[in-house]
């Protein structure tokens, strides 16, 4: 007879450690808030979705918690001015975050893993080596590239990456075709000595277990994928079910881990008709994403001597850069959202880097991987132009509706003439930065919402400052016709009013480590001072890395759950199943 | 829902609006300015004329709202005309024969949010995975979004009360139209009309956001008739099944030059608010989001 385990969240986290569970020999339940978009998952083959290619649809929170039904509140700090709604949301349906991402799949580099050994402190930051190093985590990333199907060209990645994160990746098929936008911004990135390549993503270039190949209908990110080309954590899921012994509730709410202090006996949670039941269980695990795994631990009271839940929360340094094209269009919509990335930014030995740390009285500083090339869609474009002419609506002459708005549309600098940078920098744990409950917010179930209070520190500032001359300078190398602009984050807050992060990679919160006064878990993720009670999912980051966090949420999941619950699964992801 | 594998890249419909020539093309963005007069019929060349079209739905007998009284939705029809034009609404738009909010039915997009939930399935999420209408006589030709998705509770919970909050909105906002414009609203002069949305901030900025989802969504919403909306910004629209080819993908269309405008001009002398939409999108602040609803989540304060 089996024995229960119950996982809370379906996406990334969730998905390897249902795997693991369900081939070590339990019976494993998995509850996810929010609906079930996509049938036929469960084994190789073609799926059925209702994703499709409608941006108004995406628009309307189709796949994101609505926040008028479950906001989020957020301050910039303690104390200070409070919004309420929406805040940094992820995909919350069956399959998580991974059921609309763009797919990309990078590794953390070894700086990551052994920050304050290789970096050393940061003044006012929690800097701390991860309980294991590139090395250990390397061929888990292997495996779990191999189970997502991922897309690369090994023989195209750069020296610099693999300086810091070597050794073989697990790409199953080549990279498919280059987005104009995308190949035109590496020339810029070239003219500037920097090192872009075709970026590694979990995306089908050709027919693979049964599922098509991608035909670049280009709604990719944000975007539920409608003919499977890319499913994401359920990939991994696949494996997890083939056993015969895992269900999922959706649109099932756990809302208490159910524990005496040291034990967890189950889950309290709220179905969709709004009533309360128990579930009884040997194991739970919490793969949430991490603002929401953070609300749970704090909602469900776990032991929290020292004050860590929902501590050292990390969004990335997203910078935005652009360039606008007046002699050609580069029809970013047409591609999978974006098709190269450059990771020489994410070097803290980047060429004038030290001294720029040094001439402003810190001890170093870190950019972090480029997307190059995407740009935005039609509604999108729409209504960043109304808000545009709003702004610039005091100009003379100039009508912020109308025929004004027409022409900006016909023309479409933002869409069709857009290639941009999506910069994303390293964003240090800062022990202030935090999600607590909201004393007075509820969600639509009456469960008290997150709040989030997170402001950059001075490693994020330097490291824009040091960074948007090199953006502007690469983008206007991309082409004599281009107008290229990179902005620093204090001019965009003035405009903007709140600097609320975005940008979906959320880490932190419930962090590992060895010492219960700085971690809320232990080595393999499960909460310290608890037997049974588990984390899977970015939340136990201790470091943000420089690159999209998805793959090392799998790889760190996968490590920790053989650790947790055994060697059951070790067959699966391996080199010889490719022929498979 | 459908079984078939998913083609390769079959030939499209002959109605996509294919790739557009430079000569077309690069006048696009050179608007306002006198001499452009003479590029009239070259520009109209290939786009659909307003005048030989059939009769469309609002031009022929009168199509009965779902929300709006015929009086409201004479007024928010004008004011979306006047936010989005087309060519009966100002010169240059007729110059391009481009099609603007009445010509896509946006008014039809906004009645039918406001009566999402008189619908069986109530008309929020359109339904996937395609529509199929770019692959008309290749197999599968069901059009998959027409068949909405039913809303799950937690999102029916918002969209009654965003959609309670925004009838309000919207029975507010003809009465404070057409005080501004003396009267009715849809009958006053185009002049007038314009100075009342530019006095009314918060009316304009919302039946603006709605009129381009209406304009630019797929057309199961009830806008972006025919795909005008589309049409007027040269984009193809959904892609699935067909999708790009590697071409498509990889190459210039061709040389498209920009010929600037005062417009363009001032947005492109203005980036700080360029990157500044750009953030504002990326927290989703905008579009359905920027309408903010009383009683958002529960409160005990």
């Amino acid at each position: 007879m089996r024995e229960r385990a119950i996982v809370i969240g379906s996406g990334a986290g969730a998905s390897v450690t249902s795997m693991v569970l369900a081939h070590n020999g339990w019976e494993v339940v998995v509850f996810e808030k929010g609906p079930h978009y996509i049938q036929g998952w469960e084994k190789p083959g073609p799926i059925k979705t209702v994703f499709s290619n409608d941006e108004l649809k995406f628009d309307r929170n189709f796949d994101q918690p609505d926040p008028i039904s479950e906001p989020r509140t957020f301050q910039a700090k303690q104390g200070g001015d409070l919004i309420v709604g929406v805040v940094n949301p992820l995909a919350s349906v069956v399959g998580g975050g991974t059921t609309h991402w763009d797919a990309k799949v990078p590794r953390f580099w070894d700086v990551d893993f052994s920050k304050k050994s290789m970096l050393g402190d940061f003044p006012g930051a929690d800097i701390e080596d991860w309980p294991f190093d590139y090395d250990e985590i390397a061929p888990y990333y292997e495996r779990i590239e191999r189970l997502m199907g991922a897309q690369g060209d090994q023989a195209a990645i750069p020296d610099v990456v693999l300086e810091h994160a070597p050794g073989k990746r697990g790409f199953v098929m080549p990279p498919g075709p280059q987005q104009l936008s995308s190949t035109t911004i590496a020339k810029g990135c070239r003219a500037i000595g920097l090192h872009p390549y075709p970026f590694p993503m979990a995306i089908n270039s050709r027919h693979h277990l049964g599922r098509p190949a991608c035909n670049d209908c280009g709604q990719c990110s944000d975007y539920g994928c409608p003919i499977g080309a890319r499913i994401g954590a359920l990939a991994i899921m696949q494996h997890a079910h083939q056993t015969g012994h895992v269900e999922i509730h959706a649109d099932t709410m756990v809302d208490r881990v159910i524990h005496d202090g040291k034990r967890a006996t189950g889950v309290r949670y709220i179905d969709r008709r709004g009533k309360r039941h128990t579930m009884d269980a040997k194991v739970v695990v919490m793969s949430c994403s991490a603002i929401e795994t953070s609300r749970l631990a704090l909602l469900s009271n776990l032991p929290n001597p020292h004050d860590r839940i929902g501590r050292d929360m990390m969004f990335h340094n997203f910078m935005d850069g652009f360039g606008i094209f007046t002699a050609q269009r580069m029809h970013a919509y047409r591609g999978r959202s974006i098709t190269m990335c450059c990771e020489d930014f994410a070097d803290p030995d980047y060429v004038g880097a030290r001294a720029f740390a040094k001439l402003n009285g810190i001890p170093y500083f870190r950019g972090g991987i480029m997307e190059i090339g995407g740009s935005e869609d039609v509604i999108g474009e729409g209504t960043e132009l109304q808000f545009i002419l709003d702004a610039l609506g005091s100009a003379p002459g100039i009508k912020p509706f109308g025929t004004t708005f027409k022409t900006l549309m016909r023309a479409s600098l933002l869409r069709d003439r857009l290639a941009g940078i999506d910069f994303i920098g390293e964003d240090l744990p800062y022990p202030t930065n935090r999600v607590q409950l909201d004393p007075k917010v509820k969600d639509f179930r009456g469960v008290p919402v997150p709040r989030l209070t997170y402001s950059q520190g001075k490693h994020e500032h330097i490291a824009s400052l040091f960074y948007i001359p090199l953006i502007t300078a690469l983008l206007k190398a991309a082409g004599a016709d281009a107008i290229g602009a990179a902005l620093p984050e204090s001019v965009v807050n003035s405009l903007t009013g709140a600097n609320i992060p975005h940008g979906a990679h959320v880490m932190g919160g419930m962090r590992m480590g060895k010492d219960p006064r700085t971690s809320v878990t232990d080595g393999t993720g499960r909460v310290h001072g608890m037997d049974n009670v588990f984390v899977a999912d970015g939340s136990v980051f201790p470091s943000s890395g420089a690159q999209n966090p998805t793959n090392t949420i799998l790889a760190t999941a996968l490590r920790n759950a053989t650790k947790n619950f055994g060697h059951g699964a070790d067959h699966l992801g391996r080199d010889h199943e490719e022929a498979a | 829902m459908p079984e078939q594998p998913v083609p390769d890249h079959p030939a499209p419909d002959q109605s996509v609006p294919g790739p557009l020539k430079p000569s077309r093309r690069q006048v696009v963005g050179a608007i306002g300015a006198a001499p452009l007069l003479t590029l009239g019929p070259t520009v109209l060349r290939g786009e659909r004329s307003r005048s030989s079209t059939p009769d469309t739905p609002d031009k022929a007998a009168p199509k009965r709202f779902r929300f709006f009284t015929e009086h409201e939705g004479a007024v928010i029809k004008a004011a979306a005309a006047r936010l989005i034009p087309g060519p009966d609404d100002d010169p240059v738009e007729k110059l391009y024969n481009s099609p603007g909010a009445s010509e896509a039915g946006v008014v039809y997009y906004i009645d039918t949010m406001l009566a999402a939930f008189s619908f069986r399935v109530p008309k929020i999420f359109a339904g996937g995975p395609w529509s199929n209408r770019h692959l008309a006589g290749w197999g599968d030709h069901e059009n998959y979004m027409k068949e909405f998705v039913p809303p799950v509770p937690r999102q029916e919970w918002a969209w009654r009360r965003r959609i309670r909050h925004l009838q309000k909105q919207y029975r507010s906002a003809v009465k404070q139209l057409d005080a501004a414009a003396g009267g009715d609203f849809s009958k006053a002069s185009q002049s007038a009309q314009d100075q009342a949305l530019m006095k009314l901030g918060d009316v304009r900025d919302m039946i603006f956001t709605n009129s381009i989802e209406g304009m630019y969504s797929v057309p199961e919403y009830g806008g972006n008739r025919d795909t005008a909306g589309w049409k007027s910004v040269y984009w193809p629209g959904d892609s699935q099944r067909r999708g790009y080819t590697a071409a498509e993908v990889e190459h210039s269309d061709g040389p498209d030059v920009l010929v600037l405008t005062p417009t363009l001009e001032a947005v492109l002398g203005d980036l700080g608010i360029v990157s500044a939409a750009r953030r504002v999108r990326r927290q989703r602040m905008l579009g359905v989001n920027r309408i903010q609803v009383e009683g958002t989540g529960q409160s005990d304060a």
